[in-house]
């Protein structure tokens, strides 16, 4: 298992052209730190951008199940910036731990350390992220729930999340999003890959949460 | 085709890996790839009015618009063609970059019935013959005045002013346009045509406003996202030009319709450059129209550059395999380009009866041309768009000086907003 990470995290490394990165095998993780240099040309704006970030990339060996941490060490990147604590925020977690289910360490530092660094050098220059960002919080997880179930409405979201969690649809019933479709060719596919790649309990504090987060909204 | 016989393998294989590399390419956009979308763009960079540049016209643009309303307050100056549609790219002839055309429009708000035609000519050159600085530059034309630029930091431009007055409502009743486009009639305006200095000027009936409008309306419905997107980003790196993001001329912002527009058109400077049928190459309007009208059938929403131009060279293409065919007949389902009673027609979409065409039906060399040209377009550019020496190829078609490509030994990734994810943070604002 660990082997097979550590193979996946090498071949990341051949990948990037003039970068000095180091691997160090450690007990609960393996450390990627160095300097690494990209370049983003971006398609549809039509702009390239390039620099170098000196950057330690936290990999526990239970991935999937944990997420990678990354921080870098030169303090290019502003706290206010997507950051926790020294951390970047690459993204919404239930929506990071749904890719890393299905993709290898390559991968995912393909999608989601790219994005961080080119959303951040478009940011610096302009002002914006190049492709949008989420907002703070609880807000942002449930405007990823929206995306991932396709609805706009929240209510439709938790209805469609708690079928998840707990309840059952017959594949040729009717779907709950009210599309008028059965439910095998509606949200089935949606649901059974949120079921499978989310710990319950995740599933169940993330219900909670943006609950709670919807009620204060529309009470203030 | 023999059915018995096998299958060539090394066919297959060769399949195989296109497909795979295919894949590879639209689903793996993380993986390092330099990409032809960005060589193609970068080319035609090199050859457009960089910002400044526009700007530049534009005040020179403003300039002649205020001297003509010094004579006449009520006078509208504004731009037609490729300058208006955001189109334009550096023009070539005889192997050699030439100065940019920039058409202009004078109109003044004069009833039709109570004028000549030499008239309405005589309001403009008058104004610019009384008027030192432009006299010694200005130049009669059949149906316009030019004025000369001097070149300036290697921008080399002439302004053409065509003197306009809007059409009578006898007239407007009579066009007939694309279905949708009615309204657009109304924007018609009548100009001017003198054949030499000794015959008499004459009306002609010509809508430069409506096909603007017809044009934009088809790029907006297939790019507004992007268009907003991309205004704001030139808007951000040219705050000492504009203050405003509504400042940002809509021009200036290039959706994939007018990149492959672009292309086309220099790809066939480049192509008739130095030919004998260098005469007889397609004018740029039929071009733009032909390409508007098939990114107007695609049903695909925001098509990129490569993809797009693929799709236009196709239906292009295509288009001679259907001339002739008689199942086509009503304007909807028509082919682009079609013959009526044995005569070339490219209708202008928001005057039908007016044929882009016209040249044609005096000249078999023109469609001739105009054919092998498209021929020439796929094998040079299109077939060549997985080549490694794509770049090499395209300076050379395009007639652009070829960068070493050292700087390129960056990886770049290419990313776009399906490739890319949202950062997010738990804490914050």
């Amino acid at each position: 298992m660990v082997s097979r990470l550590i193979n996946s995290v090498e071949d990341w490394i051949s990948s990037l052209n003039n970068s000095t990165l180091i691997i160090e095998d450690k007990r609960s993780e393996i450390t990627v730190s160095g300097r690494i240099r990209v370049a983003y040309y971006y398609e549809g704006l039509e702009d390239k951008l390039s620099d170098e970030f000196n950057i330690k990339i936290h990999i526990y060996k239970d991935y999937p199940l944990t997420i990678p941490d990354i921080e870098e060490l030169d303090g290019k990147i502003p706290k206010e910036f997507h950051m926790n604590d020294i951390f970047f925020c690459l993204g919404v977690p239930l929506e990071m731990l749904m890719y890393a289910k299905n993709h290898s360490i390559e991968q995912f530092l393909n999608r989601y350390l790219n994005s961080y660094l080119m959303s951040f050098m478009y940011y610096y220059k302009y002002g914006i992220c190049p492709y949008g960002d989420r907002s703070h919080g609880s807000h942002g997880k449930l405007e990823h729930l929206k995306e991932y179930f396709q609805e706009q409405n929240d209510r439709m979201v938790f209805k469609l999340l708690k079928l998840t969690i707990n309840e059952k649809v017959g594949r040729n019933e009717k779907c709950v999003c009210g599309s008028g479709k059965k439910y095998k060719r509606c949200h089935l596919n949606t649901i059974e890959n949120l079921k499978m790649s989310i710990d319950k309990k995740e599933l169940v504090s993330t219900y909670e949460e943006l609950i709670r987060f919807v009620k204060n909204k529309n009470t203030a | 085709m023999n059915k018995s016989s096998p299958p060539d393998v090394d066919l297959v294989i060769g399949l195989c890996y296109n497909l795979f590399k295919l894949i590879r390419n639209r689903y793996m956009k993380g993986v390092v790839i330099i990409n032809s979308e960005m060589i193609l763009i970068d080319s035609i960079k090199e050859l457009e009015l960089s910002v400044t540049q526009y700007m530049r016209i534009k005040s020179s643009y403003d300039a002649l618009s205020e001297e003509l309303k010094k004579n006449d307050t009520e006078v509208e100056v504004y731009t037609q063609g490729s300058i208006l549609l955001g189109t334009t790219i550096r023009p070539y002839r005889k192997n050699k970059n030439v100065e940019y055309d920039v058409d202009l429009v004078a109109q003044y708000p004069k009833d039709k019935s109570t004028l000549l035609p030499q008239q309405v000519r005589d309001y403009v050159g008058n104004t610019f013959k009384q008027n030192g600085t432009y006299a010694s530059k200005l130049l009669e034309k059949k149906r316009c005045w030019r004025i000369e630029y001097a070149e300036q930091e290697g921008l080399g431009f002439h302004a053409d002013i065509v003197p306009a007055i809007p059409e009578s409502q006898i007239e407007i009743q009579k066009i007939l346009t694309k279905p949708g486009f009615e309204y657009l009639a109304d924007l018609s305006v009548a100009i001017t045509h003198k054949d030499d200095d000794d015959s008499r000027a004459e009306w002609l009936s010509c809508n430069p406003k409506g096909y603007g409008e017809w044009f934009s309306l088809i790029k907006s419905e297939k790019y507004r996202t992007m268009i907003e997107q991309k205004r704001s980003t030139i808007y951000m790196e040219n705050k000492d030009l504009f203050s405003n993001i509504d400042e940002v001329p809509i021009q200036l912002v290039k959706t994939p319709m007018q990149r492959v527009i672009q292309l086309l058109k220099r790809h066939r400077d480049v192509y008739f450059s130095g030919k004998k049928s260098e005469d007889d190459k397609p004018i740029s309007i039929i071009i733009t129209t032909l390409a508007a009208e098939i990114v107007d059938t695609l049903n695909l929403q925001q098509l990129g550059f490569v993809d797009l131009l693929a799709e236009v060279t196709r239906a292009l293409i295509e288009v001679e395999r259907l001339i002739d065919n008689k199942l086509y007949t009503s304007y909807q389902i028509r082919s682009l380009i079609y013959r009526k009673e044995s005569e070339w027609w490219i209708p202008n979409p928001v005057n039908i009866n007016e044929n882009f065409a016209d040249k044609w039906n005096d000249n078999i060399n023109i469609p001739r041309a105009f054919f092998d040209w498209l021929k020439a377009l796929e094998r040079d550019i299109i077939d060549n768009i997985n080549d490694k020496n794509f770049h090499k190829i395209l300076c050379e078609k395009l007639a652009v000086p070829c960068k070493d490509s050292s700087e390129n030994e960056e990886s770049i990734i290419s990313v776009s907003s399906n490739t890319s994810s949202k950062p997010w943070s738990r804490h914050g604002k």
